[in-house]
C-alpha cells in the first residue's frame, strides 16, 4: 500500500532524520520526502513523505509517529489507484502539544481517527 | 554557576540523588562539580555497568535511573544499557559528555556522535549548544523519562557548554505529563459486551502493570471476575505466583496450563504487553478463536501485531476499575479446566542421581529467602528457571532483561537494586557465560560493600545456544564449549567476596546457608548438569499449542 505522510515538525535538529529513520526502522519504504520549513511559523517544519508500507498498517506507523515528541502532528493519505479523494484519510495529532498551525485539527486523545469519525 | 553545576543542580532539584557513572575527558567539568555536589555517585567498572545499574535502580525505584559517562567509547560503552531499557520501557536518563562545539564534526579525539547513534533506541535526546538551557533540558528529559511509556532519554552536554556561565532560577520541576488521555467510552462499551459474552476469557498481564503501578487494581479486577490469567516474562508478579487465578507464564518456555488455555480461550484481556514473539510463538496461530481486548497506554502497541477488538488506550487504572464492575456469565466450567491444566503440569523436582537440578535448587532458594527478595537474572537458560520456578508476589522483585535480552544484566542490575533497596535482600542467578560479561561489577559491590547475593549456575556452556544447537541443529555445537572457564570462587575471593562451591544434590542446603548467613557481597558457585535443558519449549515457528515437553 502506497501512502503519504504529511509531517509537522518542530524545527530542532534531528526532528527529521528521527521521523525518517522510524518509517524505515519500522519496516516501510521511503520513496520521496520532501521537506521545508513553515514560513510564517516559525520553529516549525513541514514534511511530505511518499511511503510504501509493504503490508504492515499505516495507522500504526501514524500512531508510532506520534510518540516522537517533535512530530506534532501526522495526516495520512492512502494512494491507489482511485483518487485520492475516494479514500479514506485519517488524521493525528499529538495530545497536549501546540501547533500553531491552524487547519490541523486536534484529536484530544492522540488516536488516529477517520476524517469523518 | 557554570553548565556543569546547573546540570546537578537540577538533578538535585529534581530530587535525584544516585548517579552511576565513569568518568573520562569530555566530562570532567561535570565531575568536578560532583566534589561539591550532594548526589552520591556510584562508580561502576564499566559504562556498560553504570546503565545497567541505574535501569536496576529504575525498575526498583519506578524513578529514572540516571547513567554518566564521557564521549567516544565511554558514550558507546551506555548503548546497551540505553536499548535495554528501551526495549523493556524504563526511564532512564543517560549523560554523556561530549567535545567542545567548536570542533564537533571533525573528527576530534573521543568524539562520535553519540545522538545519531542512539536515535533508534531512545525515547528522546537533546545535544546542549546553549548553557543557559541545561537546567530546562534536564527537567524536560526527566519528565520525557517517566510519563506515558517510560524510556531512556540521552542528553549530549558538549565540555564548553559545561564549562560555560549557565543561568540558573528556581524552576518549579516539570512533572509528568498529566493523565493519559481518557478511555474512549464506545470501546468500553465494546469491552463490556465482550466480557459479558465470553465463555472462555483469560487475563494476559504484560509488564505495563507495573510500570503503571497498577498491580492492586489488576489484582482486583482479576479476583472479582475469577478470571484465568497468564502473565508474561516481565508481568510476572503483577498477580503473586500462588494466586489460584495465576496459570503461569505463557509463551516459548512458558507453563503448559497458560499456553493451553490462551490457546483455547475466546477472549484474550490484554493488560500492559504487546504480543511479543517470545510470548506468541506463531502469530497467526496465537489465541486463534480469541477476541482482544487491548488495554495500554501507548497506543502504537495496540493493534501492532493482533488487530483488537477493543483498544483502550489509556489510563489502564481506570479501564481496570471499569472492567471490574462488569458482571459476567458464569464460568465456571473453563475456569476448572484451567486448574486442572495447571494441576497436570505442575513442575516436578524429582530429578534422578546426584547433579543438581538447577530449577530445584532455584524453587529453593526462593521458598527460603521469601516472594519478596528481589531477584536479577542475566540472559539464557538459567533466566528461564527462574522465570518458572522462583516466586514472585511484585513485579519489581523480578528483575530480567526481557526485550534486548542482554548477557551481563544481573550484576549490574542487582547493585542498582541494592543501592535503592538497602533493606532488602538482593541476588542475583546468573550463568557461567553471562557472568563474564560484567564481571568487573564484583569490584563495585566490594567498593560499596553491598550485599548482593551472587549464585553462578555452571554449566560449562552457553547452554541456551547448546540447547538449541542440540534440538534445532542436529546436534552440530558451535563455540558453546566454556570447558575453559575460571574458577568462579576463587574469582570472586580476589574481589574481596565470600564463596562457596557446590557440585551435588545434597549440598544444596549447605550453599543455601552459605548464602542466608553471608552479610556482605557473596557468590555462591553451582556446578549443573551441562546437558540439562529447559522445558517446555514451542519450537520456532510453531504456535504455542506445540510445545516439546521434558523426555521421560
Amino acid at each position: 500500500m502506497r501512502i503519504r505522510l504529511e509531517l509537522v515538525l518542530t524545527d530542532i535538529g534531528g526532528a527529521l532524520i528521527r521521523a525518517l529513520g522510524l518509517i524505515e526502522r519500522r519496516g516501510h519504504r521511503i520513496e520521496s520526502c520532501h521537506a521545508e520549513c513553515v514560513e510564517d511559523i516559525p520553529g516549525r517544519q513541514r514534511v511530505q513523505v511518499t511511503v510504501n508500507t509493504h503490508e504492515r498498517s499505516p495507522e500504526v506507523l501514524a500512531r508510532q509517529l506520534l510518540r516522537l515528541y517533535d512530530v506534532l502532528a501526522v495526516d495520512l493519505f492512502a494512494l491507489s489507484e482511485i483518487s485520492i479523494e475516494q479514500v479514506p484519510r485519517v488524521v493525528a495529532v499529538s495530545p497536549s502539544r501546540s501547533l500553531g498551525i491552524g487547519d490541523v485539527k486536534t484529536a484530544n486523545s492522540g488516536e488516529v481517527r477517520t476524517a469523518n469519525g | 554557576m557554570n553548565g556543569a553545576q546547573v546540570l546537578l543542580k537540577a538533578l538535585e532539584d529534581a530530587g535525584v540523588d544516585t548517579i552511576f557513572g565513569y568518568p573520562g575527558g569530555a566530562i570532567m567539568p561535570v565531575y568536578d562539580a560532583l566534589v561539591d555536589s550532594p548526589i552520591t555517585h556510584i562508580l561502576c567498572r564499566h559504562e556498560q555497568g553504570a546503565a545497567l545499574a541505574a535501569d536496576g535502580y529504575a525498575r526498583v525505584t519506578g524513578q529514572p535511573g540516571i547513567c554518566m559517562a564521557t564521549s567516544g567509547p565511554g558514550a558507546t560503552n551506555l548503548i546497551t544499557g540505553i536499548a535495554n531499557a528501551y526495549l523493556d520501557s524504563v526511564p532512564l536518563l543517560a549523560i554523556t559528555g561530549q567535545v567542545a562545539t567548536p570542533v564537533m564534526g571533525t573528527d576530534a579525539f573521543q568524539e562520535v556522535d553519540i545522538f545519531g547513534i542512539t536515535l533508534p533506541v531512545v525515547k528522546h535526546s537533546f545535544i546542549l549548544k546553549d548553557a543557559d538551557q541545561i537546567q530546562q533540558t534536564v527537567q524536560q528529559a526527566l519528565r520525557i523519562a517517566q510519563e506515558g511509556r517510560p524510556g531512556p532519554v540521552l542528553i549530549d552536554l558538549p565540555k564548553d557548554m559545561a564549562l560555560a556561565d549557565a543561568s540558573y532560577q528556581a524552576l518549579a520541576a516539570e512533572v509528568p505529563a498529566g493523565e493519559p488521555p481518557n478511555l474512549p467510552p464506545q470501546s468500553l462499551l465494546v469491552a463490556e459486551q465482550l466480557l459479558k459474552s465470553a465463555k472462555k476469557p483469560v487475563a494476559y498481564v504484560g509488564g505495563g502493570v507495573g510500570m503503571a503501578r497498577c498491580e492492586t487494581n489488576l489484582r482486583h479486577f482479576i479476583t472479582r471476575l475469577g478470571l484465568p490469567t497468564v502473565a508474561t516474562l516481565k508481568g510476572l508478579g503483577a498477580l503473586p505466583s500462588n494466586s489460584p487465578w495465576f496459570l503461569g507464564m505463557l509463551g516459548m518456555h512458558g507453563n503448559p496450563a497458560a499456553n493451553f488455555a490462551v490457546q483455547e480461550s475466546d477472549l484474550l484481556i490484554c493488560i500492559g504487553a504487546r504480543f511479543d514473539d517470545r510470548a506468541t510463538g506463531k502469530l497467526d496461530g496465537f489465541a486463534p478463536a480469541a477476541k482482544v481486548i487491548h488495554i495500554d497506554i501507548d497506543g502504537a502497541e495496540v493493534s501492532k501485531l493482533r488487530t483488537a477488538d477493543a483498544c483502550l488506550i489509556g489510563r489502564m487504572r481506570s479501564a481496570l476499575e471499569h472492567l471490574s464492575e462488569v458482571g459476567v456469565p458464569d464460568i465456571g466450567p473453563w475456569r476448572d479446566r484451567c486448574l486442572e491444566w495447571v494441576r497436570q503440569h505442575r513442575p516436578r523436582y524429582d530429578y534422578p542421581g546426584d547433579d543438581i537440578y538447577a530449577p530445584h535448587l532455584l524453587r529453593r532458594l526462593s521458598e527460603r529467602f521469601g516472594s519478596d527478595t528481589y531477584i536479577s537474572c542475566d540472559v539464557g537458560q538459567h533466566q528461564m528457571w527462574v522465570a518458572q520456578h522462583c516466586l514472585f508476589d511484585h513485579p519489581s522483585r523480578h528483575l530480567s532483561s526481557g526485550g534486548l535480552g542482554t548477557m551481563g544484566y544481573g550484576l549490574p542490575a542487582a547493585i542498582g537494586a541494592q543501592l535503592a533497596r538497602p533493606e532488602q535482600t538482593v541476588v542475583v542467578v546468573s550463568g557461567d557465560g553471562s557472568i563474564m560479561m560484567n564481571l568487573q561489577e564484583m569490584a563495585t559491590l566490594m567498593r560499596y560493600r553491598l550485599p548482593v547475593k551472587i549464585v553462578v549456575l555452571d554449566n560449562a556452556a552457553l547452554g541456551m545456544v547448546r540447547q538449541w544447537q542440540e534440538l534445532f541443529f542436529d546436534h552440530r555445537y558451535s563455540e558453546v564449549d566454556l570447558s575453559d572457564n575460571p574458577d568462579f570462587a576463587r574469582l570472586a575471593e580476589s574481589f574481596g567476596l565470600q564463596s562457596k562451591s557446590i557440585q551435588y544434590a545434597d549440598e544444596i542446603d549447605a550453599g543455601l546457608a552459605f548464602l542466608e548467613s553471608s552479610s556482605g557481597p557473596c557468590l555462591l558457585h553451582v556446578k549443573i548438569d551441562p546437558q540439562a535443558n529447559v522445558w517446555p519449549l514451542v519450537p520456532p515457528g510453531c504456535s504455542n499449542d506445540h510445545m516439546m515437553e521434558q523426555p521421560k
